[in-house]
Order: C-alpha cells, then structure tokens, then sequence
C-alpha cells in the first residue's frame, strides 16, 4: 500500500485511483484540517477524527525521546516549545504512515543551528531533511551534490504533505 | 589556498550528528556542518600535519573531510524569490581564518553574503554532507571504533 499524489480528496469527490484491492482502499489526510478520509473505490466514505485515527504513537515519540537522551543538557538544545511541536508533528507523521509501504521509518533527529528540530531520512542517494521550529516546518529533498539541480525544498506545515516527497524517498523508479 | 587541499571537519559525539545502522553503515547528519555563522569551521589538513587527530579534540568525536575544490565547485548557490525568480548566484569559497590557537582554521564562505541565509545554508549544508561521505571517514564515530576495540 502506498500514499498517493492525489489529496486533497473532497468530500463526495473521487481520489486518484489505486493498487490496493481491499473494500476500503486509503486513508487521505484533509490537509488542513486534521482530518482523516476515508475511501472506499473512488469515492469519499466517512472522515475519521485525530482521536479515532491518530491514537498515541510511540515511534513517532521514540525518536524524539532518542534525541532528548542524547542531547541531555545539550544548551543547543531546541526550546521546549519546539520539541512539542516536533512531538506532534512526528505522531501526526507517524500514525499517517503506519499502514502505508514500507510504513513508519523513524528519523534521525539532532538540532539544528538555529535552535530548530532536523530530522532526516535516507535511501540511497535520496534524502529528505525537515526543519521544524516553533512556527515553521520545512524541508530540504536531495538527491545529489548541486545545489542548484539535486535539491529542492518548500514547507509541510501538515504532516499530511509528505505524503508525495515520503512517496519519492522510498520510489524504485531512477527518476526523480 | 591551493584546490587540492584536504580540509577536516569535526564530527561531534552525543549529538546525533550521524546515525549508524544495523549494519554498520554510518549516515552523516547535515547538522554536521551545521554553523551559526552561516560558515562552517574546518580545518586544513596541510597546516596540522595531515593528522585529523588535531581536529578531533575529544576522543569520542569523529572527523570527515573534503577537498577545497569540490567545495568551491559549489558554484550555483542560487536563491530564488518567492515567484521562484532567481535574485542572486553564490559562489562557495574557503577561505583561510587562522585563530590564536589554531592556525589551521579556515571557513566554508559564500561570496557574496547570503541575503536569505537559512534556504540557500541548508542546501550548502546538504551538499557538504554528501562530499564528505564520497570519501572516507578520517576518524570514525565512537561507535564503531568501540565494537572494532
């Protein structure tokens, strides 16, 4: 099962079509609105509250409890308010893509020079960077050494948005 | 400073600055390189007897390192508007900064300033991370000279 390229799905609206045979396909986040879609063949079935989809995830937790171990009193150490807002965002992440190929990676996660939280993911010689602070999450994607023509970057505020670079991360195809 | 100087960079313990898998492969952190300054300090091998050991500091710290010109390749720093126009191309120098106590420091630069440091940094951080993984490590994480021990 993959995330796909089409959100955002409307409701009553159909969704990009998919590999997947079961009676309810996909779970499509409603970007910017903390929901979660439900779908059944291409059409939009019921929405699924944070509190029903999104119980409490511990791997997206784990990683940032990791880093806290590590970084102890580390005085580079993001503030508390970032940290729970990494917190949030990572759960939100995490619980996005348990039931997805290949499912919940955790991150590296270390600070950032300007007091932000980075977490990364490799595969290969793709990367995806996120810089998240206490009011901005960004990322950086790379696949090779130019600046100008192997990266590209942007915001995803909602985790729901790393749906299609989560999808490049872990795509076979060459290209990218 | 000539193009085929190596330069060293110091990898700090305890930061997770790099992540070492179940299989022993290491995966460098772009926050490795990360600065301030928006200039990443490293050290030129020729000025402390090729010995990364100098710029190691700490025992539990590792050392990764680069080649002048593959930095200064790093020509095409480019920053875009927000129409995605680009305003201003960066060409990535190192440049000698010797301190009182290390004669041997010098600073990953671009020329000219950044306007909009953080986007155009973090990019030159990712490819900083990628040179120093195309060669060796000088001195590995902790980790692994602990298990080889």
């Amino acid at each position: 099962m993959r995330l796909q390229d089409s959100f955002p799905a409307q409701p009553g609206h159909s969704v990009g079509a998919s590999s997947v045979s079961s009676s309810v396909r996909s779970f499509f986040p409603s970007p910017g609105r903390g929901f979660v879609l439900l779908t059944k063949g291409n059409v939009l079935i019921g929405e699924l509250t944070p509190s029903l989809m999104l119980p409490e995830h511990p791997t997206g937790d784990s990683a940032i409890d990791d880093y806290l171990r590590v970084a102890g009193d580390d005085p580079d150490r993001p503030s508390d308010k970032t940290i729970d807002r990494g917190r949030g965002w990572l759960r939100r992440l995490a619980g996005l893509l348990a039931a997805f190929d290949p499912g919940w990676i955790a991150p590296n996660v270390s600070a950032g020079a300007d007091g932000e939280l980075v977490l990364e993911w490799w595969n290969g010689q793709r990367k995806v960077t996120v810089y998240l602070d206490e009011e901005e999450t960004e990322y950086v994607r790379s696949w090779g050494t130019s600046i100008e023509d192997d990266m590209d970057d942007g915001t995803v505020a909602d985790p729901s948005r790393m749906a299609n670079i989560w999808n490049w991360l872990h795509s076979d195809v060459d290209d990218v | 400073m000539g193009d085929e100087e190596i330069l060293y960079r110091r990898v700090l313990y305890g930061k997770n600055h790099y992540r070492v898998d179940e299989s022993g492969d290491v995966y460098l952190s772009s926050t490795a390189f990360a600065d301030k300054t928006w200039r990443p300090s490293v050290d030129r091998a020729e000025l402390c007897g090729h010995d990364p050991s100098f710029t190691q500091q700490n025992e539990e710290n590792a050392v990764v390192s680069v080649v002048c010109q593959d930095v200064r390749e790093i020509d095409t720093v480019v920053e875009n508007d927000k129409k995605g126009r680009q305003v201003l191309r960066h060409r990535v120098d190192v440049l000698p900064d010797p301190w009182p106590d290390n004669a041997a420091h010098a600073i990953v630069a671009p020329i000219p300033d950044y306007r909009k440091p953080k986007q155009v940094f973090r990019r030159l951080l990712e490819a900083l991370v990628r040179l120093a993984q195309q060669r060796p490590w000088e001195i590995l994480p902790w980790e692994i000279r602990r298990n080889i021990n």
